[in-house]
């Protein structure tokens, strides 16, 4: 009945075996020292409160004279995107040519609670953007946004097109309300207007534990066991610690731009349907007519392809492209193989334009 | 940091590598013995002084629970180890704990998390394995987490419980962090349960009495209800109002914890069919690991399944909400304190750097209209001296970038609504010609209208377009 073939020595042996490799690896854990993080050489171009708008120096000059800005999400760090020295999608994008520019958002404090939509997108991301064209004489850049910071683009792109060249968006929910995305169907029920007048910001460690409860047995559990057989290669347990650091640094949310973003994008999916108000604009999808490249992964866990996807219908756009890759919404940043292929694609699309 | 861990794994490790090594040696020792390790052997279970399953369901999580404790055969070598696989486990942490701090003590109490489930998973598999029928016996272990979450989920429903259990296989997750969630939310909550019996039993804080909750808490939340009197009418009305919004929490949390106990059983039956199904295709699992993975997914499925549904939809807003109401109450009460010893409250905060907020909003604007003001101005300030250095202004100003570079000069009065003097005032600007005024713009036509004070000739009489005909 029970198709379970193990004797009791050999169930000792191999839960001995497992403790000591455990004990021995969380030996080795100790000896990790600092964990680095980021490592492509920047320089400061700007700051503005809790923001840092940063520049990637690249060891030769970028062929592409159009510069590209990310726009990395609010509920993490953006380091994600330069992880360590063979798994940096920076480092991919600066090979492929490209001039990077990131914003860095910082941690938000009580303070900053009353942060809008309006002041990330038309405030915040508006004047990074003024920073870098006057830096370069222009009038329009290249705008890669990533998971939230990609619908913070997508917005830009449309209240801002005479600012936008061309936008790539990754792992991009544009579609809040697809049959599978668990987030949009925990949130429905929630008061969003008591949470965010009761909390105030909304903690990282909250929107954190709310992520990694999207599998607990896979997040919490499993990917610790799987890691127990590299625990003897230092340098597997660094880049695992790596991730972990990253996993864990979740900055807290402006309460203000929570409540908007939750209720307007998840709730009412208003982005689909033409009708976020952010300051004076109204975002309409369809005035986003520059070329747009959308990339995303197909086992994303967070944001579900078809959420990307759906970008396809409301954009304006005719120059229109989707790039999927096999994978999951982080690993579409670290696994060697998104590696070898994703930003070189990213920058070729670029470059045509 | 690196000499404590290098005194750590110079001493500590090579002193757990000895214990260890000892420890296995002793249990294998012991199943050779007591004929546990053959296949063919006597029955015998070295699990014997595992507590009984039902004194503490929950004690780690329900891998734990052992139904071979109450059949113990031989003796157990460690005595009084209450769970010898995970105690290892323990014993090792306790050593490491010290030691690890800050982002790498996070990750270290993970492992030991996740170990501990693991090694309770190997237990129950161990101790099937010496059974004198193993199938049956790992049924029957299964049988025994499945009756102690049917057991919990009943506790749960008559308001008994107060501990919270692991999905199996998982361990410090779902119901464990909330409630961690819900304490950093709201520390107090943890005080709750004592909070709340003192409620039940009248006691109100800040002094107040009510009639006591009794059986009905019907009657009790009506008893809630009841209008305050008097100078502490609105303090009362508060209380009363947390007391009510508690109960709506624990309730909320109840309703949570059965859905999840449900999750939970449906998880094991998930996992029971996929034995079945691997069975019955003639498939074996062949070591713990393989187990465990398997017990992964099809955990993962029958919970993500559960979470999809409309039921969890509304037990976890419920949660979500009732949390929330509970924390506005208590943050109203310390107001009110707050107030009376006239320190600032975090709403009065709130109001402060909300305006702040909306006039650095508008400052921003004022700014970017301010700048673009003077560019604008600066603009029609340059069209001036164009004559004398017409080429770079005209790459310098965008509303006249249009305009074509020339000196040849015409007679502009030709054009109805110029006469001498405009013609002059034009000349100065650097438009001498038609083809000047033809290449005009509106945006460049209305800022020279302002320059030259012509009171919305230049569009009214449509200069541009009488240039144009004149140029044929």
């Amino acid at each position: 009945m029970i198709p379970f073939q193990m004797r009791p020595d050999e169930i000792l042996s191999e839960a001995r075996g497992f403790n000591e490799k455990l004990a021995k690896g969380v030996g080795n854990l100790m000896e990790v020292g600092d964990i680095p993080t980021g490592i492509t050489p920047k320089e400061v171009v700007y700051k503005e409160d809790k923001l840092v708008l940063y520049r990637y120096k690249s060891e030769q000059p970028a062929s592409n004279k159009t510069p590209l800005l990310i726009v990395y999400a609010l509920v993490n760090r953006p380091y994600m995107a330069d992880l360590q020295e063979n798994r940096s999608t920076i480092r991919g994008l600066l090979d492929a040519g490209q001039d990077v520019y990131l914003i860095d958002w910082g941690y938000p404090d009580a303070a900053d609670r009353y942060l809008t939509m309006d002041d990330y997108i038309n405030g915040y991301l508006d004047r990074c953007i003024d920073v870098i064209c006057a830096r370069h004489g222009i009038d329009k850049l290249n705008l890669l946004g990533i998971c939230q910071g990609g619908a913070f683009s997508l917005c830009y792109a449309s209240m801002h097109p005479e600012k936008v060249r061309n936008l790539v968006t990754m792992v991009t929910p544009v579609d809040f309300k697809t049959p599978d995305n668990m987030l949009s169907h925990w949130v429905q029920n929630v008061d969003i207007d008591l949470l965010v007048d009761t909390q105030g910001n909304i903690p990282g460690e909250m929107l954190n534990w709310t992520f990694l409860n999207l599998k607990p047995y896979q997040l919490m559990a499993q990917k610790y066991l799987g890691v127990v057989d590299l625990m003897d290669d230092p340098k597997a347990l660094k880049n695992f610690m790596r991730m972990e650091k990253w996993i864990f640094d979740s900055p807290d949310q402006a309460g203000e731009t929570f409540r908007q973003f939750i209720k307007d994008f998840f709730q009412q999916n208003k982005l689909m349907k033409g009708e976020v108000q952010i300051g004076e604009y109204t975002v309409d999808l369809r005035k986003v007519k520059m070329p747009v490249l959308n990339v995303f992964a197909e086992q994303d866990h967070l944001v579900p392809p078809d959420a990307s996807r759906a970008l396809k219908k409301v954009v304006g756009s005719k120059d229109y492209t989707e790039l999927s890759f096999p994978g999951g919404h982080i690993g579409i940043y670290v696994s060697g193989k998104a590696q070898k292929t994703i930003p070189p694609a990213i920058g070729e699309w670029l470059n045509k334009r | 940091m690196s000499t404590n861990s290098n005194n750590w794994n110079e001493t500590l490790m090579n002193d757990w590598v000895a214990t260890q090594r000892k420890y296995w040696d002793t249990w294998s020792d012991f199943a050779r013995k007591s004929g546990v390790g053959g296949a063919q052997g006597p029955a015998a279970n070295p699990f014997g002084a595992f507590g009984s399953f039902t004194a503490n369901p929950f004690a780690q999580n329900p891998f734990m629970q052992n139904p071979f404790a109450q059949n113990p055969m031989g003796g157990n070598p460690f005595g009084g180890a209450a769970n010898p696989f995970t105690g290892m486990v323990e014993q090792w942490w306790s050593s490491v704990k010290p030691q690890a701090q800050g982002d790498i003590g996070g990750v270290a109490q993970r492992f030991y998390d996740m170990g501990k489930s693991f090694m309770s998973m190997a237990e129950g598999m161990f101790g099937a394995s010496g059974q004198e029928q193993p199938d049956a016996a790992m049924q029957m272990w299964m049988s025994s987490m499945q009756a102690a979450l049917q057991q919990w989920i009943a506790q749960v429903q008559n308001n008994m419980d107060l501990a919270t259990p692991d999905l199996p296989g998982v361990s410090g997750t779902t119901l464990n962090t909330w409630a961690q969630l819900a304490d950093t939310l709201a520390p107090w909550l943890n005080m709750s349960q004592d909070y709340l019996k003192d409620i039940a039993a009248g006691h109100l804080p800040g002094g107040i009495e009510m009639p006591g909750l009794g059986a009905a808490q019907e009657q009790f939340c009506r008893a809630l209800s009841v209008p305050g009197l008097g100078y502490t009418r609105e303090q009362q009305e508060h209380i009363q109002q947390l007391a009510r919004h508690l109960l709506t929490y624990h309730e909320a949390f109840r309703a949570y914890k059965v859905a999840f106990g449900k999750t939970a059983l449906a998880s094991l039956e998930s996992v029971q069919k996929r034995l079945q199904d691997m069975h019955a295709a003639g498939q074996k699992i062949e070591s713990l690991r393989a187990l465990y993975d398997m017990w992964v997914d099809a955990s993962e499925e029958a919970y993500g399944e559960f979470v999809m549904s409309d039921e969890y939809q509304v037990v976890y807003g419920d949660l979500v909400n009732s949390l929330m109401r509970v924390r506005k109450d208590m943050n109203e009460l310390a107001e009110q304190h707050y107030q009376l010893m006239n320190i600032p409250t975090r709403s009065e905060i709130d109001t402060v750097q909300r305006r702040q907020q909306e006039q650095r909003r508008e400052n921003r604007h004022l700014r970017r209209e301010i700048a673009e003001m003077r560019a604008q101005i600066e603009q029609l300030a340059k069209a001036r001296p164009e004559a004398a250095r017409p080429r770079q202004q005209q790459a310098k100003a965008p509303a006249q970038d249009r305009l074509p570079i020339d000196d040849v000069a015409e007679d502009l009065t030709a054009i109805k609504g110029i006469g001498p003097k405009m013609a002059e005032k034009l000349y100065d600007q650097g438009i001498k010609n038609y083809a000047q005024l033809a290449a005009m713009n509106t945006k460049f036509a209305e800022q020279l209208d302002e320059a030259l004070k012509a009171q919305g000739r230049i569009l009214r009489d449509d200069w541009i377009g009488q240039a144009k005909k004149l140029l044929g």
